[in-house]
């Protein structure tokens, strides 16, 4: 019988996975964290956490004051994680400037309106805050639709395109495509052949950094 | 990384022929293109001769390579 729970409340995903639930695993975290120069006492929100594997890393080795925020109160049960409270991304439970860096890993394609997750990343960032934005990437906008996270990819420049809109300056894009199709033939060793991260040809995936505008070089 | 399983990885009535020794499940790291899997398969705890089963071999192991080759 097919397995009708979403692919990463399937156990199959965290064998090859572990906790993270995504490709590369904190590869991209640590990357992001570097980048942007991550500080201890940074407050750092990360949207869509699961079950707060990034939290957990990002205050071991960056020394951060992490939050999370995720919607299925199932991963939340499971986390059994402090700083994690249940909410949607694009309506953030945070006053506004609250935070240094957001992290949105292998999440905003599943959002329903992902412009307006993107607004309030905004809003809850600082003025010069970082955005670590890793996600799947599409050749082209045509299959933007419902279903999967390969489903509703869209392409890269579309993505760029929005978070510029949103009042972001990228600073960096880098191609880790690789680490997509690596998850992909992991699932396939573990019998989840079905899975969406190759159901479509052409798929990609990125880590994006960028900033919040409005803040002065001194 | 941490070790796959794979319900196809059973020696079955397979033993080492130079050794004859039984065959166990060991981790054996398979690489492909520029990707590297660790894999649990039935190995000679002897000589180390790996076995990859048949149906493994085609089924798996062939939708992993078609999967790195594709892109
Ligand atoms: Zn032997």
């Amino acid at each position: 019988m097919p397995d009708g729970r979403p692919l990463w409340e399937r156990p199959g995903l965290r064998t090859v996975a572990g906790d993270t639930l995504r490709p590369g695993g904190f590869a991209l975290t640590d990357r992001a964290a570097e980048a942007m120069d991550m500080m201890p006492g940074w407050r750092v929100l990360d949207v869509g956490c699961g079950l707060g594997a990034t939290l957990g890393r990002l205050r071991a080795r960056f020394g951060a004051r992490a939050y999370g925020v995720e919607f299925s109160a199932e991963q939340i049960e499971k986390a059994k994680r402090t700083g994690m409270v249940r909410g949607k991304g694009d309506c953030l439970p945070f006053g506004d400037g609250t935070f240094s860096a957001v992290f949105c890993e292998c999440v905003l394609s599943l959002f329903a309106d992902p412009k307006t997750g993107l607004d309030e990343f905004n809003r809850v960032l600082e003025a010069g805050g970082f955005l670590a934005l890793s996600d799947l990437c599409a050749p082209d906008d045509d299959g933007a639709g419902a279903g999967s996270c390969a489903d509703r990819a869209v392409s890269f420049a579309r993505t760029r395109t929005m978070v510029e809109e949103a009042g972001f300056e990228v600073e960096l894009v880098e191609d880790h495509s690789r680490l997509l199709r690596d998850l992909a033939a992991k699932l396939v060793w573990v019998g989840e052949s079905g899975c969406g991260c190759n159901a479509r040809g052409g798929l990609g995936y990125f880590l994006m950094i960028a900033r919040k505008k409005g803040w002065t070089h001194v | 990384m941490s070790v796959i399983q794979v319900p196809e990885a059973d020696a079955g009535q397979w033993r080492c022929a130079t050794c004859d020794e039984e065959l166990a499940l060991r981790p054996v790291e398979l690489e492909y293109l520029d990707s590297l899997f660790n894999v649990a398969l039935p190995a000679c705890p002897k000589c180390g001769m790996v076995l990859i089963p048949e149906n493994l071999a085609l089924g798996k192991m062939n939708q992993v390579e078609h999967l790195l080759e594709d892109k």
